[in-house]
């Protein structure tokens, strides 16, 4: 049976659970809506980013349906239970198109351009009007010397490689980040590093981070290890095939690509998975749940990180980013109590 | 030789009709068809404020200029190779010089960082 493609857009407090779903066989979880024919809504959105979800609500293409995660009533395995209501769906929405969810925003461009300029597109000479519906961007300078244009964007909360609820106002020029802000109390710590969270979270974890790296059959591995370490609490070959992940994994190329990306205090992306890997493995083997900061790397606060992420590559940034395990529940708190 | 282009003629009638019907059924039959928000490039939700036709420094660029001049210094070599029999050793020494100019060449290149991404 071909699997359902599946859009997630999920809340800070419900994205670790949703990333159980890359290991379910029905289900195949997709980078951009526009591939997707079912959008599974996942924890809480909150009103600041309502109208995002509104568009990545529309950006999925017809005929598509909507599952909401808080809604369904789950026996002894709840992704099993979304993974059967995410086919349900699919399967009737497919079969009568009509039945597919209507749009939430307007058909509207965000300038009237058409018609407009010399060949109607919408603006005259080199940054006049709004050539296709937007304005250009505006020069600054770059680390070079020279004028180049800025790339200003908002990534997030519902953009697959970030975790989820995470909002960065980016500043590009080319593929590198002149400034990054994240949307949150500038001196919040947020990363789990410095507490001691679920073996199936950090697992979890692990899976979106194999996947952001590209290796995806990985990921599914670590999702299905996961899923086995929520379901029992005692699985004697769970270890055995966490080492076994983990030594498939120095097969990769991992260690060459995560190195020297994101230092701070003089550890690496590479040395934050390993710390990582290291508190799954003790977990794994039985001793308690033990913090990652344990070598010191961790926490690290948002204003830090924008720092250290400034005058990287996107690439690198990512990578960067999720090298550290984010808690973006406890970030979006702290903001609000600030 | 008329039925040859009557065969013509009706294979491209054919492919126009097709291709007509399937504009018309996308354009007109299709209920789904795209709208303003599925325009928008995806950023997790957000719009982009400006437009993504930006110019930025090409960094790649002196290495490209590198790789330009050494493929046209290899079209030096195929005259050479013609003559190399008849002019024998003279040819040879005078390729050699001409190779390891173009080395130092590559050599300061270097020594500048042309190679260097970053």
């Amino acid at each position: 049976m071909t699997p359902v493609e599946v859009f997630v857009a999920a809340g800070a407090d419900r994205w670790h659970d949703a990333q159980a779903l890359r290991a379910h066989e029905l289900v195949r979880l997709m980078p951009t809506p526009r591939h997707a024919t079912v959008l599974l809504v996942a924890g809480t959105i909150p009103g600041s980013a309502r109208e995002a979800f509104d568009r990545v609500h529309d950006q999925l293409p017809h005929p598509r349906a909507v599952v909401t995660w808080d809604e369904i009533v789950a026996g002894n395995d709840v992704v099993d239970a979304v993974a059967s209501e995410i086919v349900g769906r699919a399967d009737r929405v497919m079969a009568d198109p009509s039945t597919s969810s209507p749009g939430r925003l307007a058909d509207e461009e965000p300038n009237d351009w058409r018609g407009v300029g010399p060949f109607g597109q919408g603006g005259e000479g080199m940054m006049g009007g709004t050539p296709y519906g937007r304005a250009m961007a505006m020069t600054a300078d770059d680390r070079d010397g020279l004028s180049l244009d800025r790339l200003e964007l908002r990534l997030g909360p519902f953009l697959g490689q970030l975790p989820g609820g995470l909002v960065a106002d980016v500043a590009l020029q080319g593929e590198v980040i002149q400034s990054i802000e994240f949307a949150c109390a500038g001196s919040a710590p947020f990363v789990t590093g410095d507490r001691a969270v679920p073996v199936a979270r950090r697992l979890l974890w692990l899976s979106h981070a194999l996947h952001v790296q590209g290796l995806d059959a990985f990921a599914v591995g670590a999702a299905r290890l996961a899923r086995r370490s929520a379901r029992l609490d005692d699985d004697p070959g769970l270890a055995r095939d966490f080492a076994s992940l983990r030594r498939r994994m120095r097969w990769t190329g991992l260690r060459s690509a995560l190195r020297s990306v994101g230092d701070r205090d003089g550890l690496d992306t590479w040395a934050r998975w390993s710390a990582h890997l290291d508190a799954i493995a003790a977990s794994l083997d039985g001793a308690d749940s033990r913090p990652v900061s344990a070598d010191g790397s961790m926490p690290i606060t948002a204003a830090e990180l924008a720092e250290m992420i400034t005058g990287l590559t996107l690439t690198d940034a990512v990578t960067t980013i999720i090298g550290f395990d984010i808690d973006v529940p406890a970030m979006t708190t702290t903001a609000v109590e600030t | 030789m008329m039925s040859a282009l009557a065969a013509v003629l009706a294979v491209t009638a054919v492919a126009l009709t097709v291709q007509a019907a399937a504009l018309v059924r996308s354009e007109w039959a299709d209920p789904f068809v795209s709208t303003a928000p599925q325009r928008v490039p995806f950023l997790g939700g957000n719009e982009p404020a400006t437009h993504a036709w930006s110019r930025f420094h090409v960094r790649y660029y002196p290495m490209t200029l590198v790789f330009v001049a050494f493929e046209m210094e290899m079209m030096f070599m195929y005259p050479w190779a013609v003559v190399f029999i008849e002019e024998g050793a003279t040819a040879l020494v005078e390729m050699g010089m001409f190779l390891t100019i173009l080395g130092v060449g590559v050599v300061y290149a270097y020594k500048e960082r042309v190679f260097s991404w970053q």
